[in-house]
């Protein structure tokens, strides 16, 4: 159905192709999963099959792609779109309009189809995703589940008869993972729909048997079924546990507290303390305010009740936290946080800007840099970074100045298993060398509370569960996350 | 489209109209009318602004008209009949006009709107670029909030002294958001191309905004008190 064959694609600035000769043969209703790390050429390598760069000004693309023996160049992408369909990483970039129904319906029309049969379409999609009710939602409204289950029925409407999905659990919750793994299930069964999957936590799809992909080094590498296991559960580091017990300082101090967003309550906390020393997993749905008490540790949003932020010092807002150099946040998408023109001015940033008295600052530094494999690339321009050293520089950044609060908010995503294990090695380190307070916002639980000493559920509102991550493996809080929180026998 | 009609009927006859009182009732009309539609009037974002502009203008016309018959006078302010009259039909005039934006603001679904826009025959391409951008406001806020949380715990102020290092700021600041603007757009092109968008002329509509009869007769009712009040104004009834 699908040839791939000696497929290159090199963007204009890059010195090499990103993917380099692939070749690779995709029958009908085919599986295949395509793994890698991050900035390997997996999304690139979703557009080049999707057609998307054929018509590019961004590259060279050399090879073809196959169509049921026709190249994909003599295809308008109009025409690819009722063949193969690309639903991309995040949902809010692919939606075009407001609603749900017309949102399925957009590609519908723009084909010129009619409303009967748009209807009957945009029925058949949303039962196929088990998401009829949501029919008349503004997806503005929806959880991140939602938008991808919306994103998939979009897809399902065009009636293609291959669908790439690229990284579709990126930004999605456990139980909302365990939702798209039985859509996809369905999907595979009848054998209808070619299926490319394009992600880093594979391992909740290798029950279907796939055909798995890795992309290393601009090719496509066949990994053995049988030789790759279901998810990686790492052993308990005994370091983080052994933090050398709590420190004594409280870093931070909530006693009933509501956090407001957009003048709506959104958490009402009756307590939560951080202290030197605390290596928290903050997780819990889509949606349930993870964020949002990250915006209020900070005092970015309205908040009220006995709170104390950062060594026993109330501040009036942000801006007077802010000025101290005490806290650091990271954010998900990397771009939005470099503000200079070289890897070594990034990190040299924020001292500066506090005029931070770091101690043999040259060392610290230049110890930075090698420890987070960014020291060959000092005078490289962030941007023209691979995505994963992006998300590295993004953090070195914020530890530069050595906050003693450093909140981290969904770091992980469209990152690999080993390179998320990479930077929570980093930081735990951090925290032992520091006494600093880490809370680690994260949708990964099983890979996390491995590096935590602490983890904190968000349900309802409010901190459903605040202990230790055995406690969670022992089956006690399972949170919705029971499938995935596989208990002590993960362990072994 | 009927709402819509109604706000080009009212501001028009805002402004056709040049007697304080009528433009009095209009104002009463339209805060019922906000209070039906359940508006928020006081908690409307800028609301105090536009009470306050309304004010100025009262207060530049009293005291600026020194036509007309005097009411009242302190030292060398004279308050006159005229002053007043024209005081409160400019002010008030300001007030419905910006209350009606409120109001129809506030009780449209701007999705439904332009829908029916290009059910009467906007270009979809007008249509779509509209819908794209609507959504892309609420997106471009929360990356422009995270742009921002970010500098500013990575010290940066934003205070104008020195002036070098604000610009400097400001610099990086938008840098950034326009970095975050093309990534969006860059993704939304992908999605419209991907979905055929403007790929043929024979685009179909699936979701039809009806006119029903209860609108065409609202909408004969709405001419009819526009036509009536006109003629009343300018003295032909």
């Amino acid at each position: 159905m699908l040839l791939i064959k000696d497929l290159t694609f090199k963007f204009l600035d890059a010195t090499r192709p990103i993917i380099d000769g692939i070749n690779l043969k995709v029958e009908k209703g085919d599986f295949i999963l395509v793994t890698g790390d991050s900035g390997s050429g997996k999304t690139t390598l979703a557009q080049a099959i999707g057609g998307f760069l054929f018509s590019s000004d961004k590259g060279e693309i050399c090879g073809e792609v196959l169509f049921k023996d026709e190249s994909l160049r003599e295809y308008s992408l109009a025409d690819i779109s009722q063949k193969i369909f690309l639903v991309q990483q995040n949902p809010d970039n692919q939606f075009c309009t407001l609603m749900v129904q017309d949102e399925i319906a957009f590609g519908l029309e723009n084909q010129g189809i009619s409303p009967n049969e748009i209807q009957e379409r945009i029925d058949y999609a949303l039962k196929s995703v088990h998401a009829s009710e949501l029919l008349k939602r503004d997806l503005r409204t929806l959880s991140g589940g939602e938008k991808q289950k919306v994103a998939i029925a979009t897809a399902l409407a065009m009636r293609p008869e291959v669908i790439i999905l690229d990284e579709p659990t990126a930004f999605l919750d456990n139980p909302s993972i365990a939702q798209l793994t039985e859509i996809l299930q369905e999907l595979i069964k009848h054998k209808e729909i070619t299926l490319i999957v394009i992600e880093h936590k594979y391992h909740e799809f290798l029950r279907f048997h796939p055909k798995v992909f890795s992309l290393e080094n601009g090719n496509l590498k066949l990994l053995a079924l049988e030789n790759l296991d279901s998810f990686p559960y790492f052993k308990l580091i005994e370091t983080s546990i052994g933090l050398k017990e709590h420190y004594l300082k409280k870093v931070v101090e909530f006693e009933n507290v509501n956090i407001y967003r957009n003048e709506k309550r959104i958490l009402q906390i009756e307590e939560l303390n951080v202290r030197e020393g605390d290596f928290v997993s903050l997780t819990g749905k889509n949606g349930s305010g993870k964020t949002t008490l990250l915006y209020g540790l900070l005092g970015l949003t309205p908040i009220n009740g006995k709170k104390t932020f950062v060594l026993n010092k109330e501040y009036s807002d942000s801006r007077e936290l802010g000025k101290t150099g005490q806290a650091g946040i990271v954010f998900q998408n990397p771009n939005h946080q470099f503000f200079t023109e070289s890897v070594v001015d990034e990190i040299n940033y924020p001292i500066d800007n506090y005029g931070r008295d770091i101690i043999n600052r040259s060392d610290w530094l230049t110890k930075l840099l090698r420890k987070f494999g960014l020291d060959h690339h000092k005078n490289t321009h962030p941007i023209k970074l691979s995505y994963g050293q992006k998300k590295r520089l993004s953090v070195a950044s914020v530890l530069s100045f050595q906050p003693k609060l450093l909140l981290l908010d969904e770091i992980f995503i469209g990152q690999s298993i080993k390179e998320s294990v990479f930077l929570l090695k980093l930081i735990l380190t951090y925290v032992v060398e520091f006494s600093a307070a880490v809370i680690l916002v994260n949708h990964i639980p099983n890979l996390v509370n491995s590096y935590v000493n602490r983890t904190v559920f968000l349900e309802d509102g409010s901190v459903a569960f605040d202990g230790s991550p055995e406690e969670i493996n022992s089956g006690r809080f399972l949170f919705g996350y029971g499938s995935h929180v596989k208990g002590e026998n993960a362990r072994t | 489209m009927l709402k819509l009609s109604f706000m080009t009927l009212i501001s028009m006859m805002l402004m056709l109209n040049n007697k304080w009182i009528l433009e009095m009732t209009l104002l009463l009309a339209i805060i019922f009318l906000m209070k039906i539609g359940k508006v928020p009037i006081l908690k409307i974002r800028g609301m105090r602004m536009v009470l306050s502009a309304s004010l100025f203008l009262f207060v530049i016309q009293i005291v600026f008209t020194q036509t007309g018959k005097p009411l009242f006078s302190l030292l060398k302010f004279q308050l006159t009949d005229i002053g007043l009259q024209r005081g409160l039909l400019i002010s008030t005039r300001f007030t419905a006009i910006i209350f009606t934006g409120f109001l129809f603001v506030f009780i449209t679904n701007p999705n439904n709107l332009i829908y029916s826009l290009m059910q009467v025959g906007i270009s979809h391409r007008i249509g779509f670029s509209l819908i794209t951008a609507l959504r892309l406001i609420t997106i471009f806020q929360i990356e422009i909030e995270k742009i921002y949380y970010s500098s500013l715990f990575k010290g940066v102020t934003y205070e104008i002294f020195p002036v070098k290092t604000f610009f400097r700021n400001l610099t990086n600041f938008f840098k950034l958001i326009f970095i975050s603007i093309f990534e969006k757009v860059d993704a939304l092109v992908r999605a419209l191309e991907g979905r055929a968008f403007n790929s043929t002329n024979k685009r179909t509509y699936f979701r039809e905004i009806e006119f029903t009869n209860k609108d065409l007769s609202l909408l004969i009712l709405g001419i009819g008190i526009f036509i009536i009040f006109i003629m009343w104004i300018y003295g032909v009834v």
